[in-house]
């Protein structure tokens, strides 16, 4: 079973790795090491006619807080890639003012989706334009040193400089504020200096949300917006240097329905616009589904995406390959 | 009971009522990959992996992908290729079958860009005229590239040099070293630091034998004992003819850089082969010098062409290949053919026809390169051949 990690020739995840050495059974044993995880399995139906089942696994470990100090490590595995993913490793310190100093490989924290712990998001996968920043690696994980603010008040702020094996740099900030009646709203950017073809390029990427999380309801307003770091490092090397922006727009509304929520219905439409030159050229994806919450630990759901995209050369025939219907099946521990 | 009852039933349910919906959005119009007449190869990542994939350029950090090629389709690890190419905008792929699957017998498969050539013609050229040259050199096949339905471009799948490559030729191979960072030319650059020169590709993590080769060419003990010495680990025929062919096809990038040199236990002997051959016959990367250039520039192969029959073996060598199976003729015809193979995808490719290319302009470029190239090193080897025979 091969075995790898995020950034395995960086020097700090080395000494991180042997910081955690120090942990030995006698604190597991003592219950100082707690441990939190989710077993997921599940069937997708890819353009509908070709049906992928995934069975995958995360188990985070975390130790007590000592002196203002944690350290946490997060493993991944799943059915078809038969490899042990090391998700996350850092330290966590705690000031006495309650901010936070976080340092280790950790994920990007750009929009609600990478905001909220994927425990409250309904979708089984991330919408469109949250795979569109997958795809430009603007969320994911690197190595940063995080400062946050004091988590118990009204509003959060963090600020976070990342280095990645992209030989990517950057800056990311956030800012989240309660507004009351269950309503929040959240503030993300970054700014990175990309490794491109013949040299580096600057690029970003924001996103501005509104959330309202009731016993009742659950409502996500998100719009997104950023330069494209593929289609620019492309006009900068092949074009004549233009910077493509792109721009998205994200709804999803929920109910929580039955006994403590038991049954989540909801639906979401996400619009990206990759050229914001050819304001024609943009994917839709309209989501419908349900989440039943079996147990406070099991849950089962099913999604039916649909998206459609067309090309920048052709407006008018649109294509809905990434559409899919998903069921899945969750075991938190 | 009851709850695990219910459980099952809706279970039952969402699966069917996946499956029925499924069923009715089939008619939804999907885009198919077009192949423009080549293989095809179609990788399916999720965008999740994409950001690894991404976030890890020079780690080349690899990631699960669904793979279709040649009618095949399997789960396979896939990840970045190359080296100083890491950072272009058309990247190379290694793609390793997770099971037990073979493309062409092969588990693992390079798909290769090389980008640097916008006539996408060099590497096929290249690896044909190494071919037809008598030497072993690795089989090149276009295709037509897709990362989740949207078209790569035109890509290369080049054959590795590993176990396979040798095992399908018969080759009882040992250790096996491969020139990188322009300093595999058996110089003070190799000396300085072995591992900078070559990599270690199969066989044990040690350098003696490059050490100690490049030691004796730098040596200043008599040179026909040092090519007696040289020729007990290096086969002097091979690493003539090897050098012939990258001189005959302006192969600068293959004397420090970009060639392999193996153990082959059959002959008992270190032989080179050619690779990474999208930099031939490039324009004004070579500025041609009378009575300098076609010594090529590896000081291993220099030291034996202080040998007078080692010189005459190389030039008639070099001037049988130039009037024959490289002859400006034989390469035009090749490049006709490698054309009416490529073009479909070449001309789909925004990559290869950025800055308003064209493949006939290419071509056209290309043709120009070989006969200026060609004129020279042919008179200037009739000149050499001349002072041998007076």
């Amino acid at each position: 079973m091969a075995f790898f990690l995020p950034n395995r020739r960086n020097p700090l995840v080395t000494i991180l790795l042997f910081c955690f050495s120090f942990a030995d059974s006698t604190l597991l044993a003592a219950g100082e090491i707690k441990f939190e995880g989710e077993v997921s399995s599940g069937v997708e139906i890819v353009e509908f006619k070709n049906g992928q089942s995934k069975t995958e696994a995360e188990l985070k470990l975390e130790t007590e807080r000592t002196d203002g100090l944690k350290a946490a490590l997060e493993f991944e595995v799943s059915n078809s890639d038969k490899d042990v993913r090391l998700e996350e490793i850092y330290i966590d310190k705690k000031m006495e003012s309650g901010s936070k100093v976080i340092l280790g490989v950790t994920k990007k924290i750009l929009g609600l989706e990478y905001e909220r712990s994927n425990k409250k998001r309904l979708p089984i996968s991330r919408t469109l334009i949250y795979r569109k920043l997958e795809t430009f690696a603007f969320v994911g994980k690197e190595t940063t040193i995080r400062y946050e603010s004091d988590t118990t008040g009204e509003t959060l702020f963090t600020v976070s400089a990342g280095y990645a094996a992209s030989l990517d740099y950057n800056l990311m900030g956030l800012v989240k504020t309660d507004i009351g009646q269950n309503l929040s709203l959240l503030w993300t950017g970054l700014v990175q200096s990309d490794k491109i073809t013949n040299g580096r390029q600057m690029v970003w990427a924001t996103t501005f949300s509104l959330l309202l999380d009731s016993d009742s309801h659950l409502m996500e307003a998100e719009l997104v917006g950023g330069q494209d770091p593929f289609e620019s490092d492309f006009e900068k090397t092949f074009g004549e240097g233009r910077k493509v922006i792109f721009a998205g727009v994200k709804l999803l509304y929920g109910l929580k329905l039955g006994d403590q929520g038991r049954y989540q219905p909801f639906v979401s439409y996400s619009n990206v616009r990759h050229d914001l030159d050819f304001i024609r050229y943009y994917s839709d994806e309209y989501l419908v589904g349900l989440e039943y919450k079996a147990t406070k630990m099991f849950s089962v759901a099913g999604n039916l995406n649909l998206v459609s995209t067309n090309s920048r050369i052709d407006h008018d025939r649109r294509y809905w390959n990434d559409s899919s219907v998903a069921l899945n099946a969750k075991l938190r521990f | 009971m009851n709850r695990n009852k219910k459980m099952l039933m809706h279970l039952n349910l969402g699966l069917g009522l996946a499956i029925s919906v499924a069923a009715g959005c089939r008619s939804l119009p999907m885009k198919e990959a077009d192949s423009f007449g080549l293989s095809l190869i179609e990788l399916d990542v999720s965008s999740e992996d994409l950001s690894v994939l991404n976030s890890t350029v020079w780690e080349k950090t690899p990631v699960g992908a669904d793979v279709k090629i040649g009618g095949m389709q399997t789960r396979a690890n896939l990840q970045y290729a190359g080296k100083s190419s890491l950072d272009d905008f058309k990247k190379n792929y290694d793609i390793k079958f997770r099971g037990d699957e073979r493309y062409l017998g092969r588990k693992e498969v390079r798909v290769s860009s090389q980008s640097v050539d916008p006539s996408a013609m060099r590497s096929m050229l290249g690896f044909w005229a190494y071919n037809v040259s008598g030497i072993d050199s690795s089989s090149v096949e276009p295709t037509t590239l897709y990362v989740n339905d949207e078209y790569r471009g035109l890509y290369f799948i080049i054959e590795n040099v590993d176990e396979y490559f040798f095992r399908s030729r018969l080759i009882n191979y040992g250790q096996v070293y491969k020139a990188i960072f322009g300093n595999g030319n058996f110089g003070k650059e190799t000396l300085r630091d072995p591992g900078m020169a070559f990599e270690v590709e199969e066989g044990d993590d040690d350098f003696t034998p490059i050490v100690r080769l490049t030691e004796l060419v730098l040596s200043s003990e008599d040179t026909t004992k040092r090519i007696e010495k040289l020729g007990k680990t290096v086969s002097s025929k091979s690493m003539l003819d090897y050098q012939a062919t990258t001189v005959a096809i302006n192969h600068f990038d293959g004397f420090a850089n970009n060639y392999f040199f193996f153990l082959d236990k059959g002959q008992g002997l270190y032989r080179p082969l050619p690779w990474d051959l999208d930099r031939i016959y490039e324009r004004d990367s070579v500025i041609f010098q009378t009575g300098k250039t076609l010594w090529g520039a590896n000081n291993l192969t220099l030291l034996l062409l202080q040998d007078p029959a080692n010189k005459k073996y190389y030039l008639e060598k070099l001037q049988s290949l130039l009037t024959g199976v490289l002859s400006k003729d034989a390469l035009y015809s090749k490049i006709d053919a490698i054309k009416s193979v490529i073009k479909g995808a070449w001309a789909a490719d925004r990559v290869l026809t950025a800055k308003s290319r064209t493949l006939d302009t290419e071509e056209a470029d290309l043709k120009d390169v070989i006969s200026i190239w060609q004129q020279q090193l042919l008179a200037d080897v009739q000149i050499e051949l001349g002072k041998l025979s007076q």
